[in-house]
């Protein structure tokens, strides 16, 4: 494991404020992934956007963690739809 | 500055009460937030407003100098008064939406609002947001090129604020396509990570093609007897003239591909798109007499 690659997810609450059960809670629900070493566990750097964003959801809205998956795939599937009508505008103009 | 009519911005009337203001703010807090809008700067400033509405309605002390002075904001004596007798930080505490997604910064308010409640942090009951970025803020930028500048790999050094950035803009990039770079973003909170910068092409296409992803698209005018009876044309492509070889009997419409002369794959060095030509068949006019004459033999031919 490259360590300048990971945090540690203690570290990570402590700077942030976030409470290491609603990290602990992302990997429950499979949300985020994880890497275990002894009695640690550490997050992904490229994570840390995703776990600020499902925090703010979280936070914000009072979203508990069934439907921030949703709204993880939902998002997911918008990003799709989008780039799919992005294609297909650019199709269209080829007929203008 | 304008006055902003905060009731209007959180769809209430002057008679709601602290749960209207709540639920109303909470309805539109799920439909406007920046993390379910992602790319929306509408949305984005619209959750702005809506934030910026809520921390003033649903603060008795703040909602009653807005229900009595909102309207005649402009009278700084009567402000200034009230604010000698609040005292002069106006409203200290904590402030709303915390967190930022690209190109959302939640610190502004509006003028209207920072003349009215001072540059302070923000009262709030319940402390329901807290502070919880590490990572620095992403930041968006946006790169206007031609279409002809990115018939091959370039570099570029771009400045964003006062930094200069060197990067290689890949041959072959999409109209609206957005690349990351990693650590060109703001400064991290608490020794976290430097946040993003994502670059957002903007492609002008300056030149007579069609383009779908690598493949181009043009249309070919041939006279009538070059459709009838074939010839050789010469056409442009973006890489330079090729002669074609024009079937007899082509009809008008006919799609002809020519292999690799198409624009760059994005990332696939040295791999080309196709270029499809569209014949379209230009009828002559003003036809003398004699060629009337032969038309007319020709179609008694049929």
């Amino acid at each position: 494991m490259e360590r300048e690659k990971y945090i540690l997810v203690k570290h990570f609450c402590e700077k942030t404020h976030i409470e290491d059960t609603f990290v602990k809670n992302l990997f429950e629900y499979d949300l985020i992934t994880y890497e275990k070493q002894d009695n640690d566990f550490f997050i992904d750097l490229k994570d840390i956007s995703e776990i600020e964003r499902m925090f703010r959801l979280h936070n914000d809205l009072g979203i508990n963690f069934e439907g921030l998956d949703a709204i993880k795939q939902m998002l997911k599937r918008m990003k799709k739809l989008e780039k799919e009508m992005d294609l297909l505008q650019k199709r269209l103009r080829l007929y203008e | 500055m304008e006055f902003i009519d905060y009731y209007k911005v959180l769809e209430l009337d002057k008679s709601a009460t602290a749960a209207d203001i709540k639920k109303a703010y909470r309805k539109l807090a799920r439909k406007l937030h920046p993390d379910l809008n992602p790319n929306d700067k509408t949305a984005q400033q619209k959750f702005q407003q809506i934030n910026e509405a809520n921390e003033v309605l649903s603060d008795p002390e703040k909602r009653k100098k807005y229900d009595q002075y909102g309207k005649d904001w402009q009278h700084a004596d009567a402000f200034e008064e009230a604010k000698r007798q609040q005292g002069a930080q106006g409203f200290g505490g904590q402030r709303t939406y915390t967190g930022s997604t690209q190109g959302f910064d939640e610190s502004q308010f509006s003028d209207f609002f920072e003349s009215m409640f001072g540059g302070g942090g923000f009262s709030r009951g319940g402390g329901r947001r807290q502070t919880a970025q590490f990572k620095g803020q992403d930041l968006n930028a946006t790169l206007r090129l031609n279409l002809t500048d990115i018939l091959k790999s370039q570099k570029q050094t771009i400045t964003i604020g006062e930094k200069k950035i060197r990067l290689t803009i890949p041959a072959g990039v999409e109209d609206g396509q957005t690349i990351k770079i990693k650590g060109y973003g703001g400064e991290g909170m608490n020794g976290g990570p430097k946040g993003d910068l994502f670059i957002t092409f903007e492609i002008f296409n300056n030149t007579r093609f069609k383009r779908l992803e690598s493949d181009l698209y043009s249309t070919e005018n041939i006279s009538l007897y070059t459709a009838l009876l074939g010839g050789e044309i010469t056409i442009e492509t973006l890489t330079g003239k090729v002669k074609l070889q024009v079937k007899p009997e082509t009809q008008n419409d006919t799609k002809v591909k020519l292999k690799g002369k198409g624009f760059p794959k994005y990332k696939k060095e040295g791999q080309y798109g196709d270029l499809y030509i569209t014949y379209k068949i230009d009828l002559p006019k003003n036809l003398s007499e004699k060629e009337k004459e032969l038309f007319t033999e020709l179609s008694k031919l049929r």
